[in-house]
């Protein structure tokens, strides 16, 4: 049982790696990301709505969103490209 | 036809340009955006950009703004290529193409799907500077 949690911009960079293999366990996002993140920036910014949290490559969803097998899970901030 | 690409070798706007002129002869008005990486941002001296990028979505998203580029505006074809990675001062980021009939909806599309692509797409640069400093935009 496992999922991917992947890391853009930023946050990649306050983690140390573009992306994570963890067992959800039937936790949510954001105790994931307690577990994952350390430091503790992108847990603050993904509770203040400050980075967009992703399933699967399409569907937005909030930090409460509870990931099962296999899903892949995205976080990253707003768009700079251009 | 016009297509959308994530390029991580540089991009030629000219090359590009010349397969919007052959889609159809019915354009009369192409117009051009080119995305350039400048050498001063926020008074510091640019030595190089990189962007991140979310390919799988940003693939996606770019698909839609250019379906609904030409869906909005109603334009012949549109062309959208961005460029990821390392990129130089003076290389090319971003390469917009609309092409129509006529010229004024070609510009209306070009200016929205550039500000659609820097609004929606999953894409993200991190300026280096010269004085050995880097700052995520």
């Amino acid at each position: 049982m496992s999922i991917k949690v992947k890391f853009y911009g930023w946050p990649r960079d306050v983690i140390g790696s573009s992306e994570v293999e963890i067992n959800p366990g039937g936790r949510s996002v954001l105790e994931l990301l307690k577990v994952i993140d350390k430091d503790g920036k992108v847990v603050r910014a993904v509770k203040e709505d400050r980075l967009f949290v992703v399933v699967n490559h399409s569907k937005a969803v909030n930090a409460n969103f509870k990931p099962k097998d296999g899903d892949i899970i995205a976080i990253f901030p707003e768009p700079s490209g251009g | 036809m016009g297509y959308v690409k994530i390029s991580r070798e540089p991009v030629e706007p000219g090359s590009v340009l010349r397969e919007a002129i052959a889609v159809s002869r019915k354009i009369g008005g192409i117009v051009m955006f080119v995305g350039v990486v400048r050498s001063i941002s926020r008074g510091k001296e640019v030595a190089k950009l990189s962007y991140d990028v979310y390919e799988e979505m940003a693939l996606k998203v770019l698909e839609d703004v250019r379906r609904e580029a030409m869906e909005r505006f109603g334009v012949i074809d549109a062309f959208i290529i961005h460029r990821v990675g390392e990129v130089k001062v003076g290389e090319v980021s971003l390469v917009v193409i609309a092409a129509d009939e006529h010229r004024a909806n070609a510009f209306k599309a070009a200016a929205w799907i550039v500000d659609e692509v820097k609004r929606r797409v999953p894409i993200w640069k991190k300026e280096y500077y010269t004085d050995g400093t880097a700052k995520w935009i």
